[in-house]
């Protein structure tokens, strides 16, 4: 059986890779933790960057739940309902950089928004010393996750039916959120709730871009401090992603906790009448946000200058687009296509195996990603191999793993069980049952994996630069050089195309399978 | 027994040194051809980058060099990364095979034993370079040839006289602006090199150039020396952009806060910056530059080869390329980059000589004294000092 074969060399080449995972703690051992912790506490910046991080993070979950649960809420039963589940996948591919750039263009100091507002002499700045900006960027960006992951609960349970109830029941909308979603979605969102906490907590592209300065948060300040020439800031850089992993730890625990804090009383049958409109309008001003984000974005993109107070450029040039170059282009795009692609035959593989304890896999999803990379960092020097793209790629492959596997456990669960049985009393062998049942039955599910699995790759920050030391550019890379560098031009250039390469990777794969099964309906 | 004949042969050549030192100028090119070069260089300006870009193809034309551009964003991150290398026993083979260097990172590299040993005197165009500049020395650390130079650098303040029709002429005057017109003076979070430069330009303005300045640092010394500054800040940061609560985040977010009329002066580390930045759309028609009375911090940029390079005569090759009159005129060309050349006019011909030192309007002044950059050791308690005093906030 070839395909038993290969499907068990799958499994271990996935826990090879995920190898960081299980020795993410084995540079600590050679630490002497006590002194470091003290060093580490006693460090000037160690308190206020403490503070803007558990802002960010923990205001970050509190806008994305808040909004998510206010937007399911109230769009649920309205005619924008399923235009709203529409539009969510395309919300979810924009990169977070893009997003962060787009916020940044707009609230910097003398930014656009202060333009249009200059008569009222308003200052809404990023970069606060709170971190409070990131922590409401993060949490609307974060929200269209939770919204999906609500969305696909409302889907598989009868809540939809007990809303309907309640509502002819004369209970108003509000109350029904309180009642019967939170306490009934909540539990089952505390895994999704728990990698929007991990990706707050240890994001350090966006913390760059929107978060404080001064000192930053504690995940910029890990990552500077790792990269310190001196050897006890590096082993102090060290320490600190111990102390990301325990304030993850601690995250956790509050989020287990969550459905019971949040248990609302026992209806006393009184119908309250608090109308929440917040439907239509927010949704609206949210996607125009968007609108508004992207239109910047373009607008520097094709400036020669544009000074305050001007609300349009003042002289207009191609220089930016011209000064782009293809490579990182192209890096990202074979990354990204091989990446996706090897995560899903690996993971098809795997799942083929009939093993039931795989959720492992999703385990990377629940880290930061800072200690991780530098497990892989130490994987890469001791294996002596050069940092390359293929050392990349298999740097992404952790994190395109387990979002791969996200999307297709349950397709792979859902397979109709009596087809495949029928095929095999008809005589198709495990092999061929797989090449000509299975997979063409996946291709929804595979293709939207690849979307997936594609934009992570894209996604990629510390990843890339770590491990390719530089020398692999992808365009998220870039993206955040030029953000370094200063020139709003050049960053919008270079924010387009990242932002433009994750939407239309996005729709030719969610259009895939309408095209293969152009006269199936139901397969596409 | 085989030995013997190359004793006479030795001897014979010694009269003819240049001879062989041309000789082995060749045999370092001929090992060159083919070699892939990874140039780390802080890779934060397009027009440095285009700039490395033409050089790396102008050598790969000529000498069959292929030269790869390492974009980083700090150069103590890849020495961060070579020191790795070596701690894992990587002395061969390592990422880096010429790095773009200067000061306290290649002060590390060189204590730590991670650079190539003396190589830079032997690149043929080293003959024309401008002795009179500190290009032996880099922040007081002897170079020993084990990097070569690159280009010039110096501390400038960028203003627009519609705003500011008299630009501060020492660390007081600035202060006394500051207390004129508050929030509308910054300068970068440390440790960026900006801004530890420019702590620098304040500490030699404040002390008077203290000679202590230039020796090895000791805390007594240190406590001396930096006490004024120490007054200083406290006096002006409440004072500064946002009242020091945040900072730019590198030269280039100033540049942008001054071009808005967030700030009133910008910052830079060459004087052909506000310059090259008007051409670029970057900054407004009509910027200048400035400096104190007393002079500006002035400084040497460097190319080092880390001694586990595998392609150290690949990387000899580019270096060379890099002083060759062609590559310094174009540099310090204002279209191109204006980075200043370290070559010697009189030892350039032709027309190109006085384009060497050709400054525009909006650059500093040459007439501008140039300080020289205090020792090494002296950063890193700097910014130790700066992050215990005022990197919590408030």
């Amino acid at each position: 059986m070839s395909l038993r074969l290969f499907s068990f060399a799958a499994l271990l080449i996935c826990l090879a890779l995920y190898l960081p995972v299980i020795t993410l703690l084995a540079p600590f051992w050679e630490l002497e933790l006590v002194s470091s912790w003290a060093m580490l506490v006693k460090a000037t910046e160690f308190v206020p960057a403490l503070a803007g991080t558990l802002v960010s993070t923990l205001g970050s979950l509190i806008v994305a739940l808040g909004l998510s649960y206010l937007l399911m809420g109230s769009l649920i039963f309205t005619s924008g309902y399923q235009r709203f589940a529409r539009q969510l996948p395309l919300l979810l591919a924009v990169p977070h950089l893009a997003f962060a750039v787009g916020i940044y263009l707009l609230l910097s100091p003398k930014g656009w928004l202060e333009r249009i507002l200059a008569p009222l002499d308003i200052g809404i700045w990023v970069q606060d010393s709170y971190g409070l900006s990131l922590a409401v960027a993060l949490g609307i960006k974060e929200s269209w996750f939770l919204c999906w992951m609500i969305w696909a609960q409302l889907q598989q349970s009868t809540l939809a039916d007990q809303f309907l109830v309640a509502q002819t029941q004369g209970y108003q909308r509000a109350q029904i959120i309180r009642q019967i979603l939170v306490p009934q979605i909540l539990p089952k969102l505390r895994w999704p709730l728990l990698a929007v906490a991990a990706y707050s907590l240890s994001s350090v592209e966006m913390a760059w871009v929107l978060g404080p300065t001064h000192p930053p948060t504690l995940a910029v300040l890990a990552w500077s401090w790792l990269l310190d020439p001196m050897q006890e800031q590096r082993e102090l850089g060290m320490v600190m992603t111990l102390f990301l992993m325990l304030l993850l730890l601690a995250l956790a625990l509050l989020i287990w906790q969550l459905p019971i804090l949040l248990r609302a009383k026992a209806p006393s049958g009184r119908r309250r009448l608090g109308r929440l409109t917040i439907g239509r309008p927010a949704r609206r001003s949210l996607l125009v946000l968007h609108l508004i984000l992207a239109l910047l974005i373009l607008l520097w993109s094709f400036t020669h200058s544009w000074f305050y107070p001007a609300l349009l450029p003042g002289r207009w040039s191609l220089n930016a687009w011209q000064s782009l170059s293809f490579e990182p282009l192209l890096t990202t795009l074979s990354l990204g296509f091989t990446s996706a692609l090897v995560a899903i035959v690996l993971v098809l593989l795997v799942l083929e195996t009939g093993i039931k304890q795989t959720g492992w896999i999703l385990l990377p999803l629940f880290l930061p990603v800072l200690p991780l990379v530098v497990g892989q960092y130490q994987f890469i020097l001791a294996l002596d191999m050069s940092p390359s793209w293929v050392a990349v790629l298999l740097a992404h492959l952790l994190w395109v793993i387990p979002y791969v596997y996200l999307v297709l456990k349950p397709a792979y669960i859902a397979l109709p069980q009596e087809q495949l049985l029928t095929a095999r009393t008809l005589g198709l062998n495990r092999a061929e049952l797989f090449t000509r049942l299975k997979l063409p039955l996946l291709l929804r599910p595979i293709c939207a994996a690849f979307a997936l699995g594609f934009s992570v790759s894209l996604a990629q920050y510390l990843p890339t630069i770590f491990i390719g030391a530089g020398r692999v550019e992808t365009l998220t890379t870039e993206t955040l050089s030029r953000f370094a560098g200063g020139d709003k031009r050049l960053l919008g250039a270079q924010t387009l195309a990242l932002l433009a390469v994750a939407l239309i990777a996005y729709s030719l794969a969610q259009r895939l399978p309408q095209m293969v099964y152009a006269n199936r309906r139901s397969m596409h | 027994m085989l030995k013997r004949p190359f004793l006479p042969a030795l001897l014979l050549a010694l009269p003819f040194a240049s001879m062989t030192y041309a000789q082995d100028w060749s045999a370092v090119e001929s090992e060159a051809r083919g070699q892939t070069v990874y140039f780390n260089a802080w890779g934060g300006s397009d027009v440095i980058n285009s700039y490395i870009e033409w050089a790396a193809e102008r050598v790969a034309e000529e000498s069959g060099v292929q030269v790869e551009l390492v974009k980083i964003t700090d150069a103590a991150a890849v020495v961060t990364r070579i020191s790795t290398e070596f701690g894992a026993g990587n002395t061969d083979e390592g990422s880096v095979d010429l790095m773009w260097v200067n000061g306290e990172n290649f002060r590390r590299l060189k204590q730590e034993g991670l650079l190539a040993e003396s190589w830079a005197q032997d690149l043929p165009n080293s003959e024309l370079v401008d002795y009179r500049l500190p290009v032996t020395t880099d922040f007081t650390v002897p170079t020993d040839g084990q990097e070569s130079p690159w280009g010039g650098a110096q501390l400038t303040l960028i203003y627009h006289p519609d705003r500011l029709a008299t630009p501060p002429s020492n660390a007081q005057e600035l202060l006394g602006l500051a207390q004129d017109q508050p929030g509308m003076l910054a300068y970068p979070r440390v440790p960026d090199f900006h801004a530890t430069s420019f702590l620098k330009q304040l500490l030699l303005d404040l002390s008077e150039e203290d000679s202590a300045l230039y020796q090895p640092v000791t805390d007594s010394e240190f406590e001396r020396v930096t006490a004024p500054l120490w007054g200083y800040l406290d006096q002006l940061h409440p004072l500064l952009w946002r009242e020091a609560q945040a900072f730019p985040q590198g030269i280039a977010q100033m540049h942008s806060l001054f071009a808005d009329g967030e700030l009133l002066t910008s910052l830079s580390f060459n004087p052909n910056d506000a310059a090259n930045l008007v051409r670029s759309g970057t900054l407004p028609e009509g910027v200048r530059s400035f400096g104190f009375q007393r002079g500006m911090l002035g400084n040497i940029h460097f190319v080092a080869i880390p001694a586990n390079s595998k392609s150290k005569a690949g990387a000899k090759v580019f270096a060379n390329f890099l002083i060759s009159p062609e590559a310094q005129l174009r540099k310090a060309d204002l279209d191109i980059w204006g980075d200043p050349s370290v070559l010697d006019p009189s030892k350039v011909s032709g027309p190109s000589a006085a384009q060497l030192i050709e400054r525009d309007p909006a650059a500093l002044p040459a007439t501008t004294p140039w300080i020289a950059e205090p020792h090494a050791s002296w950063v890193e308690p700097l910014e130790k000092a700066w992050l215990a005093r005022y990197g919590a906030g408030s």
